[in-house]
């Protein structure tokens, strides 16, 4: 009902109402483009995990993600995966190992191809070619390695001193395995001089509900070793992003409170700007309510016209940081646009509060008194 | 005397003043205490170089300077290297990390001269070369609350703690350090080496002898003392700029709030300003008047936000009981720079607002 006026009284001050519009642009921008770190992180990681589930991830104790992808320093001796597989109620041990190529900046990794479904990758789409053989020096290639690192069928990549031909590139997955490269545990044995050691090994339990039994037995039986069930390792994964999105969220919280100290003072300025303004209304009338929904409504419209451009904004900044990282880790998902927008328009409103009420503590008479 | 003006004309507006300075302040904290962390990553990696003067540092290629953890090395690589002429010492450097203890280094102590580290034990003694003793560095020892006598299990084998390195403010400061081999069977490393330093007969030759060791060897890289200056500087300039980048959101949006209250309270003294022109006020007094107000609100928002966040680092590292972050006086002379800077910038628009103000006109209504 005053929405004209509201815009109206806006645009009558283009020079204020622009620079506290921009106050919160900017910190929704932040809050939605470091918020796509996490976001993005946290996409790939459900995915990740929904797709290997049930099952128990052991690597060395001590090496899990806090320094690059899970397992990368991680040594197992072969004969104590062999001893794995007797424990009681295990079906089968895979053992993988991963490695980090240096030169082309690629996350490999390598597993025993007869074994794809255990991964479920035997029914992995193929954009272009395929596995190789077991033992073949070949590798394939995550959707986005691909497309980020502008690698293709038949390019050659160097592991260790070993040449790889590119010899298939899967379609998007939406997990970390977009990112990666694959290779038959064969090869990789042979390339990486890991004839006496895995990286990790998975264990596959003949029953679900025996996971965490076998895990703990594994701990106990080898000190060194640290026996992750898969729904550990996804708690352990939302902590991590926590963290993160701890961080990122701070520093967009901290620039948001900044914004809301522009928007108080701008709204303290209308007030007192006004005065006489309410004080006509107050004496034809209008109710307190009435004049706290006006001030309140252009607080809204900051608000909102903010929070809309600051999400386009942090749209650009997301993007900018991915082609700045060479991938698209960072993700903005419809939870963080509907996120930052009611913050933006929840906090104009709560910047307004106060000068709201300076606004219907005016007295009629003495307000209409000093206008001149 | 024109200071005077502007001290009383920031006392007017006590509430709006008072919020203005506080964005300031709340936006510095940010940036400075951000910055504080990547100064002190830097100041670490500033005084590693130091150690690396005339040292060629050979590691697998395309290795950063801050992932150099991630390097492997055949070991016979520092045997050939050792016989390419002009090399004077080799010295074989294991580095990682031990399951559920925290980093390692490996050397003998009998190179540790070829980088230049003439530390002594601060406690207790050294480790003996081929021994399984182990030494803590001096923050590890802090951290960890671990100390001479004890002892640590890994693979099985025991290896006692027999002494605290002296602060070196490199890398080892923040881990155990032990014999070579002992490492390399603690790391479970077979016989490969994390990095080679080299040491050239002359210092001059370093450059040549880096590639050299490239040419001959596929996937390595050998990078001379200032090879490694420009990739540890290509690491900590990104860090800052990065950190500063996201700090520097809060203040920018103080400083729209500035510009906000400046133009306002420009608006609000158009007859004063017309008087003191009409009084022989030059344009450039009222621009200077202006501007000086804007800068004055930043600056005193920087002060505060500087204070707070000296407290916060502090507090964070007697947290952590680590020097992890600091305020350097070159981050103190940026972030001050950055407020004038901020305060320039929003205050000049109001400020020419206000200078071309015509006093006859805004008088008339008098």
């Amino acid at each position: 009902m005053f929405l004209d006026m509201s815009v109206r009284s806006l645009w009558r001050h283009k020079t204020r109402s622009f620079l506290t519009i921009m106050g919160v642009v900017l910190a929704i921008a932040a809050i939605v483009s470091l918020g796509s770190i996490s976001e993005g992180i946290n996409g790939l990681v459900e995915a990740q995990l929904k797709m290997a589930s049930n099952f128990i991830g052991v690597i060395e104790a001590g090496q899990e993600a806090t320094q690059g992808p899970p397992g990368m320093y991680s040594k197992i001796p072969r004969e104590v995966a062999d001893e794995i597989a007797q424990i009681d109620g295990v079906a089968r041990v895979l053992p993988n190992i991963h490695s980090f190529l240096a030169e082309s900046n690629l996350f490999l990794v390598a597993m025993p191809l007869d074994a794809l479904d255990y991964f479920n990758l035997e029914n992995v789409r193929f954009k272009e070619g395929d596995w190789p053989m077991e033992g073949e020096k070949a590798l394939v290639i995550g959707f986005q390695t691909s497309e980020y690192k502008g690698l293709k069928m038949g390019d050659e990549i160097n592991v260790k001193s070993d040449s790889y031909v590119v010899s298939g590139v899967l379609e998007e997955l939406g997990s970390f395995m977009d990112y990666a490269a694959f290779t038959s545990l064969d090869a990789a044995t042979d390339s990486l001089g890991f004839e006496d050691y895995y990286s990790q090994i998975v264990v596959d339990p003949t029953d679900v509900a025996d996971s965490a039994r076998i895990a703990n037995e594994i701990e106990e039986q080898y000190d060194y070793l640290e026996a992750i069930t898969s729904e550990e390792a996804l708690q352990r994964a939302r902590g991590a992003i926590d963290s993160v999105r701890l961080i990122t969220l701070s520093i967009g919280v901290i620039a948001s409170i900044v914004a809301s100290i522009g928007i108080v003072n701008t709204m303290l300025i209308i007030v007192i700007e006004r005065r006489g303004e309410f004080g006509i209304m107050k004496a034809l009338g209008a109710e307190k309510r009435v004049i706290l929904m006006m001030v309140l409504q252009e607080a809204v419209l900051f608000g909102v016209v903010g929070s809309t451009i600051g999400i386009l904004v942090g749209f650009v900044g997301t993007s900018a940081l991915n082609s700045a990282m060479g991938m698209p880790l960072a993700a903005v998902t419809p939870t963080l646009v509907v996120f930052s927008f009611m913050y933006g328009v929840i906090l104009s409103v709560l910047a307004s509060l106060y000068p709201s009420l300076q606004a219907i503590k005016v007295d009629a008479a003495e307000a209409m008194r000093s206008q001149t | 005397m024109m200071t005077d003006l502007v001290f009383k004309q920031l006392g007017r507006h006590k509430a709006r003043t008072g919020l203005t300075v506080l964005g300031v302040a709340i936006g510095i904290l940010l940036m400075t205490t951000l910055s504080s962390f990547s100064e002190g990553i830097t100041g670490r990696v500033n005084t590693e170089l130091t150690y690396l003067s005339g040292v060629v540092t050979v590691t697998a290629s395309n290795i950063g300077f801050e992932s150099f953890q991630m390097s492997e090395l055949d070991g016979s690589l520092a045997d050939e290297i050792a016989d390419i002429s002009g090399v004077e010492k080799v010295a074989p450097i294991m580095a990682g990390s031990i399951p559920g203890l925290g980093e390692i280094y490996g050397a003998k102590l009998d190179y540790l001269d070829v980088i230049n580290i003439d530390v002594s034990a601060k406690e207790g003694r050294f480790f003996e070369d081929g021994s399984d003793e182990l030494m803590l560095g001096s923050d590890y020892a802090k951290s960890s609350g671990m100390r001479v006598g004890d002892e640590v299990t890994v693979r099985g084998k025991k290896h006692e703690i027999v002494g605290v390195l002296d602060a070196t403010g490199a890398s080892q400061d923040k881990g155990f350090i032990g014999d070579f081999g002992e490492v390399q069977d603690m790391l479970g490393m077979g016989d490969k080496v994390t990095l080679i330093f080299v040491k050239p007969f002359d210092a001059g030759e370093a450059e040549s002898i880096a590639r050299d060791i490239e040419g001959r060897f596929d996937n390595v890289q050998a990078l001379s003392e200032k090879d490694a200056a420009r990739k540890a500087g290509d690491f900590t300039t990104q860090l800052s700029v990065m950190t500063f980048g996201m700090g520097s959101i809060a203040a920018i949006i103080a400083g729209l709030g500035i510009m906000n209250v400046m133009f306002m309270s420009v608006r609000e003294r158009r007859r004063e300003i017309g008087t003191m022109k009409a009084l022989g006020a030059t344009t450039n007094q009222i621009l200077g008047q202006i501007i000086l107000e804007a800068v004055l609100l930043t600056v005193i928002g920087e002060v505060i936000g500087l204070l707070l966040s000296m407290m916060a680092v502090n507090a964070l590292n007697s947290l952590t009981d680590q020097v992890s972050a600091t305020i350097t006086p070159w981050l103190v002379i940026t972030v001050s720079l950055f407020a004038v800077g901020l305060g320039v910038f929003s205050g000049i628009l109001p400020a020419r607002e206000a200078a071309r103000l015509d006093p006859a006109v805004v008088l008339r209504y008098e």
